[in-house]
């Protein structure tokens, strides 16, 4: 499924990378057969379970991933691109580490602090992130990432806080 | 004279790299995306988003769609819907081709939190059937 997935992708997605005065322009051309859809939460659930146990090894000690989520529903009359799925898992992983980073800096522990920012910092380069995200000016580099490598955690609080109401449910303090 | 038009090139040559290298906060994205007959298609290509406005512009959509297309924002991490669904279609009342803004559900408002969203495409009305085999095309401003 996932190869598949990755195949029409690959021919859909972007064709033309741009700049124009309002910004970067990416073009993308559609698939002309694309039923790769999620139709059932079961599979939706069961999709996201294999991408969380090829990220499982990866995650902090002491996190690991939810067998379900209240998030991880389809209603009847709903479908999903198969990275619906994926997308889950891999913004799960992405707060697991902003979560041990902010909890680094508030106990002044710089060791964990250094490998939450090294997880933090492999984010544009996953795999998931590569085919599923888009961010041509590399916003969230300037914006998150390179103010914690900086010195100043902020705005990785800010992500944590506006973004990661799936992981806090699930890891209650 | 040669001065002068030399100093017009480097004027313009300083503007293009400036333009160049602001970043910006809201790309414009060009769609074509698969399509399912009466059916919330949740599609997975995630946008990072400054705080900012954020605009959609659906410009055709096949007629296996239906007679109506609907266009919402979803936040990454719990897929929740954001905003309002925007609607184009064959009604006069919501043409196609025509940009309009998101507002937030909670406030109101044209400015779309920080963070990493993806579309979420509604059709109904349909009279056929497209199931992925059909494309709608459009511009998301994010």
């Amino acid at each position: 499924m996932k190869k598949i997935t990755a195949v029409l992708f690959g021919a859909a997605v972007v064709v033309a990378v741009g700049c124009s005065a309002a910004g970067a322009a990416i073009a993308s051309s559609s698939s002309e057969e694309s039923d790769d859809f999620i139709r059932s939460s079961d599979e939706l659930v069961a999709a996201y379970l294999d991408e969380a146990e090829v990220l499982e090894a990866d995650l902090p000690t002491d996190i690991s991933f939810p067998e379900d989520s209240p998030y991880l529903v389809l209603p009847k009359g709903a479908v999903a691109e198969s990275g619906v799925a994926d997308a889950f898992a891999n913004f799960y992983w992405l707060c697991s580490w902003e979560k041990s980073y902010l909890d680094g800096v508030h106990a002044g522990d710089v060791t964990v602090q250094a490998d939450a920012l090294d997880h933090i910092a492999q984010w544009p380069s996953q795999p998931f992130t590569k085919e599923h995200v888009v961010d041509p000016d590399g916003l969230w580099n300037t914006t998150v990432l390179e103010p914690a490598l900086a010195g100043d955690p902020s705005a990785v609080a800010a992500e944590f806080e506006s973004s990661c109401g799936a992981f806090t449910e699930a890891n209650p303090e | 004279m040669k001065s002068k038009k030399r100093a017009v090139a480097i004027g313009a040559a300083i503007a293009l790299i400036a333009a160049l290298a602001v970043p910006s906060a809201a790309s414009a994205i060009a769609l074509s995306e698969p399509i399912a007959t009466n059916q919330t298609v949740h599609y997975a290509t995630y946008r990072y988003h400054v705080a900012g406005p954020a605009s959609l512009q659906i410009d055709t959509m096949p007629t296996c769609g239906g007679g109506a297309i609907d266009g919402a924002l979803r936040v990454s991490t719990t897929g929740v819907r954001v905003t309002p669904y925007l609607s184009w279609g064959q009604l006069a009342s919501n043409p196609l081709g025509v940009r309009k803004s998101f507002r937030t559900t909670n406030t109101n408002s044209t400015t779309i939190p920080t963070g990493y969203y993806a579309l979420t495409i509604l059709t109904h009305g349909a009279a056929g059937g497209c199931n992925g085999a059909y494309s709608w095309s459009g511009d998301l401003a994010i």
